[in-house]
C-alpha cells in the first residue's frame, strides 16, 4: 500500500464517504448475513428429505434453462437488428422492449394472465379448443421469458453496438452473407459477453416469483419453482425455506463471479 | 492469380454520400492506382462504392465481370464481389489469432478446405508472418497488424485490391516495413489496386498512378511526375511539392 504512487492517495474517497456508504453496504449484506448464521446443517436434510423441494428444483432447473433457450434462439437476432438498424423507431421499440426489467412483476403477471388467458385478445388462435396456456408449466416459462429476456437483449445489443463497424464490412467483403456475419463474425467475436448476458436472464429466470405465482400458479409438482416452494414453506417448514434459500444465494454468487470473468474477457477484445 | 496481365478496373460511379455528390469516373490495370485528395473528399466514399455501398449509379467493372451497372440494375453484393478491402489500422477479427484471421476469411469466402490451408501457408510465409501465426491479434504491433490484414484480403483470391490509408496508422518504422510488403504484394499478384493515401512519397515507392479527388470530383490523373510538372490545382501543387522538396 505504501508504494502506490501520491496521485491516487490524492483522490482517495474521504471518510465521511466511506462511513456512510457503509451503512448501505451494511444494509444489503445483513440479510444475507443472517440467512448464513440462522442456518442449521439439519436444515439441509429436512430440505433433501422434502419431496417438494426436489421436484421444485426440477421444475426450476427445466423452465429456466427452456427460458435461456428461447431467449437465445430469439433474442439474439432481435438484439442484432435493434443493434444494426437505421429505422427511424428501433430506439423507441428498445425502449419499450426494456419495459418488463423496471416493471412490478406482480404487473407482469395481470398483463399475461390477460393476454394469453382463456379470454384474452389471442385466445381465438391460440386455443381454439378451449384450453389455456395459463397455469401449465409452459406459463412458467413465458412468466420468466417475459421478465428476464429483456436483460439479454439489453445485453447483447450493447454487445453488438461495440463491434467496429468495418471488421462487419470486412467481413461482408470476404463472402459473409447478411446471415453468416451474425453466425459466424459477430456472434463468435461476442461470446463471452452474450453468455455473460445470457446468464443474467438465467438467474433472473430462476429468482422469479411474482409473474409466476399469477400466471402460472403455485402448484407443486406442476408450477412450483423453487422461489415458490420457498414461499411456501416459509408458512410450514423455516428449516426448508433456509436451506433452499441458501442454495439459491450460492447459485447467484456462481453466476455473478462467471458474468464477471466474462465481461472482463470481452473487455479484452474491444 | 492466372497470367501475369492484371485485369482493367473500370469505374463511373456517382453518388450522394452526407452532403457530398460524388461524380467519378476511372480506369487502371497496369500498376497500382493511388487515391489523394483533401480531407472529406470522398477518397474513402468511393471505396466504399467500389465495395457495394447502397445508393451507388454507374457502372462498376472489373475485367470482364460486371459488379454494378446502374442501367441494367445489376448490382452485385458485396459478398459476391470478391474484392481485398483493407481498411484502416486493420480491423482484424479480435477474437481470433493469426490463422484464425486467415482461417475465417477463407471460410467465409468458401475457399475449400485444403486449397485453403494451402493458400494461408503460402501468405503466412510471403507476409512473414508464420512466426507470429498463433498469437493473438490483440499483440500484434501496428505493422503486423497491417500485415495481416494484408494477407486476409489477399487469402480469398480477390479480383482486385482496396487499400484505405493502409499506412496511417503506421509509426515511421511500421509505415517502411509494411511499404515494402505492400510493393512486393503488388508485384506478386497481378490484379488492379487501388489504394487511398495522404503521402507522395507511398505514391513514389508504389509507382503509383495519381488520382486527385477534390470535393467528389477528379481534378487530375497521372504519374507524380506529371502533376509535379504541371498541377492542376493548389492541393496538387502542394502535395507534390511535399516529396520533391526532400
Amino acid at each position: 500500500m505504501n508504494e502506490r504512487p501520491t496521485s491516487d492517495r490524492v483522490v482517495a474517497p474521504d471518510r465521511a464517504s466511506l462511513a456512510i456508504g457503509s451503512l448501505l453496504a451494511f444494509l444489503l449484506l445483513a440479510p444475507l448475513f443472517g440467512l448464513v448464521v440462522s442456518a442449521r446443517p439439519s436444515d439441509l436434510w429436512a430440505a433433501l428429505a422434502s419431496p417438494s423441494v426436489w421436484s421444485a428444483l426440477e421444475i426450476s432447473l427445466v423452465t429456466t434453462c427452456l427460458t435461456a433457450l428461447l431467449t437465445l434462439v430469439l433474442g439474439t437476432p432481435l438484439a442484432w437488428s435493434l443493434a444494426r438498424s437505421e429505422y427511424r423507431a428501433a430506439p423507441a421499440i428498445e425502449l419499450v422492449l426494456r419495459l418488463p426489467i423496471v416493471l412490478p412483476p406482480s404487473v407482469a403477471g395481470v398483463a399475461l394472465l390477460l393476454a394469453f388467458g382463456r379470454r384474452g385478445p389471442f385466445a381465438g388462435w391460440l386455443y381454439p379448443e378451449g384450453t389455456t396456456l395459463a397455469f401449465t408449466g409452459l406459463a412458467v416459462v413465458l412468466a420468466q421469458t417475459f421478465v428476464a429476456a429483456p436483460l439479454y437483449v439489453q445485453g447483447a445489443v450493447a454487445a453488438f453496438r461495440r463491434i467496429d463497424a468495418r471488421v462487419l464490412l470486412v467481413a461482408r467483403s470476404l463472402g459473409a452473407s447478411p446471415t453468416r456475419l451474425l453466425l459466424r463474425v459477430a456472434m463468435p467475436m461476442l461470446a463471452p459477453a452474450l453468455i455473460a448476458a445470457i446468464a443474467m436472464c438465467w438467474a433472473r429466470a430462476l429468482g422469479e416469483f411474482g409473474a409466476t405465482l399469477l400466471f402460472a400458479g403455485n402448484m407443486e409438482g406442476r408450477t412450483q419453482t423453487l422461489p415458490l416452494a420457498i414461499y411456501t414453506a416459509f408458512e410450514s417448514d423455516l428449516a426448508v425455506a433456509r436451506a433452499t434459500s441458501i442454495v439459491l444465494v450460492l447459485v447467484a454468487l456462481v453466476v455473478l463471479v462467471v458474468v464477471r470473468v466474462l465481461e472482463r474477457r470481452s473487455e479484452a477484445h474491444a | 492469380m492466372s497470367g501475369s496481365e492484371r485485369a482493367i478496373l473500370s469505374a463511373s460511379v456517382r453518388g450522394r454520400v452526407g452532403t457530398l455528390d460524388l461524380d467519378v469516373a476511372f480506369e487502371t490495370s497496369s500498376r497500382a492506382l493511388a487515391i489523394v485528395g483533401p480531407n472529406g473528399a470522398g477518397k474513402s466514399s468511393l471505396l466504399a462504392m467500389l465495395l457495394g455501398a447502397r445508393g451507388c449509379k454507374g457502372r462498376v467493372a472489373i475485367g470482364t465481370r460486371v459488379l454494378r451497372d446502374s442501367e441494367s440494375d445489376r448490382d452485385a453484393p458485396i459478398e459476391d464481389r470478391r474484392l481485398g478491402f483493407v481498411p484502416q489500422d486493420g480491423a482484424l477479427f479480435p477474437h481470433l489469432d493469426v490463422r484464425g484471421n486467415l482461417g475465417l476469411a477463407t471460410e467465409l469466402a468458401r475457399v475449400p478446405a485444403g486449397e485453403a490451408s494451402a493458400r494461408i501457408d503460402r501468405l503466412l510465409e510471403e507476409l512473414e508472418l508464420g512466426a507470429l501465426r498463433s498469437r493473438s491479434v490483440q499483440r500484434l504491433s501496428g505493422g503486423e497488424r497491417q500485415r495481416l490484414a494484408l494477407a486476409r484480403a489477399l487469402v480469398i483470391d480477390p479480383v482486385a485490391l482496396l487499400l484505405d490509408e493502409p499506412l496511417s496508422s503506421l509509426d515511421a518504422l511500421g509505415r517502411r516495413d509494411v511499404l515494402g510488403f505492400l510493393v512486393r504484394v503488388l508485384e506478386r499478384h497481378p490484379v488492379p489496386a487501388v489504394v487511398v493515401t495522404h503521402d507522395a512519397d507511398d505514391v513514389r515507392r508504389l509507382d503509383a498512378d495519381v488520382l486527385v479527388l477534390e470535393a467528389g470530383r477528379v481534378t487530375q490523373r497521372g504519374s507524380l511526375d506529371d502533376l509535379a510538372r504541371s498541377p492542376a490545382t493548389p492541393f496538387v501543387e502542394a502535395f507534390v511539392a511535399r516529396t520533391l522538396g526532400r
